[in-house]
């Protein structure tokens, strides 16, 4: 004979035998008790159920990621970054100068026009002119934060992501800036030239040459940034 | 809908750029309340993770709706986990607590309370299976996501009876650990 906790389980989870029945319909018909014990299993199944394939994990994760960082960055004081950032620029400017005297025109992020996107949709146009604003001011992680907003309420809109991908490239965040322009760049759109232009460039600048040379021999010559793209090319080969 | 009910989405599709926005965004702010209400830095972004992961499960759960700007509604999930933190630690009696900071009767915020509720209630019963006994908790914790238990028997090296049994005398052991919890005592 199964006990009552048993019953219990094997009807929530249903493999009641037919003689297990008959005993738990018995209890159920006249112990409240045991009624009461079973709605509150029943409701510990389902919230454990629920609770223990949430994805909480994943999500606890990405927090503590961004927790990190943003703790790591408000950690380091002046003092700390002043002097490597000073030597830094010294070797970027030498390295510029030296080796890449013609590189900069090529990297170049071009200028973000200021345009209403699919009619004027209020507050999103008005971020979008805030974006334009900080994106041609070099301040990319201001302009990358507006545009991930717009980006994220409507996907659809293929200007956002490209200028979200070009604003991140200005951050060095390269690897996100691939993701949003990949896309761009295999896909049908106009900004797919583009696209496959600024892909080459952040491939060229993680190494990945040959990769980069594929992308630029893609851009039509038809498009405006193919002499760009040939630049790139013979520099690269 | 709510424009910042994009907030919400960031954590529902654990959005990495869309997390960090978030910390970006609202981060300081919590970590500046739990300061001024006798808590650490530390303490800040521990209960700022914690109600980001309640935020989850509330919009995870059911169609949940802001009715606010996200960050109002981020600083009252965590003043509530923060009062609820307190009371934990025993320090009620703590002086440097704002005026009016846990005044959380606010009429625009009744309509969350259900959430929350639900939400800590739930949040008591996963605390509650992590003190059982480590087999209990590794026998509900399978049970629970898988169907097969004939395989889940095998893995653990029990038979397929045993394990129905197991699992019936550790989901009662649960059941009362629930019933004797003050929580549930006071709201049932």
């Amino acid at each position: 004979m199964k006990s009552r906790e048993e019953l219990i389980q094997d009807y929530i989870d249903n493999v009641l035998s037919a003689e297990d029945k008959r005993g738990f319909d018995i209890l159920y018909e006249n112990d409240a008790e045991f009624r009461a014990e079973l709605r509150m299993q029943e409701e510990l199944t389902e919230v454990l159920g629920r609770r223990l394939s949430s994805g909480e994990k994943t999500l606890r994760a990405s927090l503590v990621e961004a927790e990190t960082t943003h703790r790591k960055g408000k950690r380091i004081s002046w003092k700390q970054w002043l002097i490597p950032l000073a030597a830094a620029a010294c070797i970027l400017i030498v390295v510029k100068f030296v080796f890449f005297q013609s590189d900069t025109a090529l990297y170049k992020l071009p200028e973000m026009q200021s345009e209403v996107v699919r009619g004027n949709q209020g507050n999103d146009a008005h971020d979008y002119e805030r974006a334009v604003e900080a994106f041609n001011a070099k301040d990319y992680r201001k302009s990358t934060s507006i545009l991930l907003d717009l980006y994220q309420t409507d996907q659809t809109i293929l200007q956002y992501q490209f200028y979200l991908g070009l604003s991140l490239i200005g951050e060095k965040k390269f690897d996100e800036a691939i993701s949003y322009l990949s896309p761009l760049a295999d896909g049908e759109s106009v900004f797919r030239q583009e696209a496959n232009y600024y892909v080459a460039v952040i491939l060229t600048e993680s190494g990945r040459i040959e990769e980069a040379k594929k992308r630029l021999s893609r851009i039509e010559q038809s498009s405006k940034i193919y002499d760009k793209a040939q630049k790139l090319l013979g520099k690269i080969k | 809908m709510h424009n910042d009910q994009k907030y919400i989405q960031f954590l529902l599709q654990n959005n990495g750029e869309g997390i960090q926005h978030i910390y970006r965004q609202f981060a300081d702010k919590v970590v500046a309340l739990i300061c001024r209400n006798s808590g650490t830095n530390d303490d800040g972004f521990d209960i700022l993770q914690e109600s980001l992961v309640d935020i989850y499960h509330m919009a995870k759960y059911k169609d949940f709706q802001l009715t606010t700007s996200f960050e109002s509604f981020l600083l009252l999930v965590c003043k509530r986990k923060w009062l609820n933190e307190l009371k934990k630690r025993k320090r009620k009696e703590v002086t440097n607590v704002d005026n009016h900071v846990f005044d959380i009767e606010d009429d625009s915020h009744t309509a969350y309370m259900e959430h929350m509720v639900l939400v800590e209630k739930e949040n008591i019963l996963m605390e509650l299976l992590d003190s059982l006994g480590e087999r209990c908790q590794e026998i509900i914790k399978r049970c629970m996501v898988s169907k097969n238990q004939e395989k889940i028997a095998t893995s653990l090296g029990l038979t397929y009876a045993y394990l129905r049994k197991k699992k019936s005398e550790c989901m009662a052991k649960l059941g009362e650990k629930v019933r004797a919890h003050p929580f549930f005592k006071s709201n049932n």
